[in-house]
């Protein structure tokens, strides 16, 4: 059958079949492609969070490590810190007290020495003197014996008790 | 006579409905030149710009097709209407 | 020489309905998309592998943007019926490289297509404003403007199917003219030549092609375009929704 419509020709069959056919194509395209790829596409979204959501814990787990090991790393550098003071400390006391101690030893020899100095000067003196009086004495001696007489030995004898008494 | 008397005057309809073809042309020239007024201004919008003038033209050109469509219509459909009234 | 233009050809009758050729090359179209659907969806992963997976994605993300940014994000579900309108016009527009008659050409099926947009204009209307609002929409802004109310209303529908259907039935006419002109031209050239060599038509041979890429590709797909972005146009305006 080799028959022609003509080339308007409105049929509501034909309307209606391509109508339906519209329709029809539109339900299998929805429900074939859209509908699957669709489907697949909010799993990705969902993985895709998922994972988002993952990293964000493991960065916030990671800052909060961070932080401790921060928190601790401080109070160990402060223990240091304090450590290297008070031993700083110690060392400068220890010197302190050295000096002093062997300023107070110089002190006491340079006392000690001092007056052993000054006893050794008058005890020099005392012998020098006590030497000196004897030739004095010798000489005195010698010269009285050669010059002396009665009068003046006596004078001699009252003056040396006068000056003894003076003295 | 009478067939031929009816041919001349679809054939003569037709020519006229074509005359229809004028404004689509003068509009979518207008469109045109505007449109190339536009990407000269902003060579960066040309795809915009060439897509929209597309869809435009293909509105404006509506009225020309119906033009088109009558003249289809005079020179091979009413015809042999007529002539099968006859 | 005779050019006839006439409707599609009737195949069969079936129960008082003559099935013609472009209702099965509608089927044929029906058929083939729904294969390529089952082609492109067959083991869809999350991570995925084949090509024709990116493919299946890319369209439905494409036309679901599109759909998305025309209308409104509230109206993605119309996203496959905006699909199947442009799929089924564009391959019924392209049948006709194939030398079929493409169902496009047929004023039946646009009317179809248009008349299923109309109603759910309607529906649409009917949804955002009521049934009482609906009526009294047609008496606005006075009452006496009544009927053209109606006029522009039913204009739609009849403006989107001619619209299409003279753009393709354009190039199907104008290419039959050349090629029975080049068959002409040919008998002209080669007529005298013996035997069968005066029927080869030689200038058929390259120049239709010129005509049919402006005529079967661009046209019918820009065509096929407009006739989607009209109809998410008109339905978002029925539904008055915000962007």
């Amino acid at each position: 059958m080799s028959e022609y419509l003509d080339f308007i020709d409105i049929d509501f069959w034909h309307i209606v079949m391509s109508m339906g056919n519209l329709v029809i194509l539109t339900a299998i395209v929805k429900k074939f492609l859209f509908k699957p790829v669709n489907d697949i596409l909010n799993k990705r979204k969902q993985e895709v969070d998922n994972f988002y959501f993952d990293a964000k814990e493991t960065l916030a787990a990671a800052q909060k490590d961070k932080t401790t090991y921060e928190g601790k790393l401080s109070a160990a550098d402060k223990e240091a810190a304090e450590i290297i003071n008070s031993a700083v400390q110690k060392a400068d006391k220890l010197t302190q007290d050295m000096i002093a101690d062997t300023k107070e030893k110089m002190n006491i020899l340079v006392k000690k020495t001092e007056s052993d100095i000054e006893t050794k000067k008058r005890n020099s003196v005392l012998e020098m003197k006590n030497e000196i009086s004897g030739l004095v004495i010798n000489l005195a001696e010698k010269v009285v014996r050669r010059e002396i007489t009665a009068d003046t030995h006596n004078e001699l004898i009252n003056v040396a008790i006068d000056n003894l008494y003076d003295d | 006579m009478e067939k031929a008397i009816i041919l001349a005057a679809c054939a003569i309809g037709a020519g006229l409905s074509m005359i229809a073809g004028i404004g689509p042309g003068i509009g979518e020239g207008f469109a045109v030149g505007k449109a190339c007024e536009a990407i000269a201004r902003q060579p960066e919008s040309r795809g915009t710009v060439t897509s929209t003038m597309l869809m435009g033209c293909a509105v404006a050109e509506t009225t020309g097709i119906y033009g088109f469509v009558v003249a289809i219509l005079l020179l091979f459909v009413i015809p042999s209407m007529f002539l099968a009234m006859l | 020489m005779n050019i006839e233009v006439t409707g599609a050809r009737i195949l069969f009758n079936f129960c008082g309905v003559n099935i013609t050729e472009i209702q099965v090359i509608s089927w044929t179209i029906i058929f083939i998309v729904f294969v390529l659907c089952r082609w492109l969806c067959r083991g869809l992963k999350v991570k995925p592998e084949a090509k024709r997976q990116i493919m299946a994605e890319y369209i439905v993300t494409s036309v679901q943007n599109l759909v998305g940014s025309t209308m409104s994000k509230a109206f993605e579900f119309f996203s496959p019926f905006i699909f199947a309108l442009m799929v089924l016009s564009s391959l019924s527009s392209l049948s006709s490289l194939l030398t079929f008659k493409p169902p496009t050409s047929d004023l039946n099926t646009l009317l179809g297509w248009s008349i299923l947009v109309f109603l759910m204009i309607i529906y649409y209307k009917i949804k955002s404003m009521g049934f009482g609002g609906y009526l009294k929409s047609y008496t606005e802004p006075i009452a006496v403007l009544t009927p053209f109310n109606i006029l522009s209303d039913l204009a739609v529908p009849v403006s989107m199917a001619f619209r299409h259907f003279g753009n393709v039935v354009s190039g199907v006419v104008i290419s039959s003219l050349v090629y029975g002109a080049l068959a002409s031209l040919s008998t002209c050239v080669l007529g005298s030549l013996p035997g069968i060599l005066s029927q080869i038509p030689i200038f058929q041979l390259g120049l239709p092609a010129v005509l049919s890429i402006y005529f079967d590709l661009f046209s019918s797909l820009l065509q096929a375009f407009i006739f989607c972005m009209l109809t998410m146009v008109y339905i978002k305006m029925a539904a008055n929704v915000e962007q």
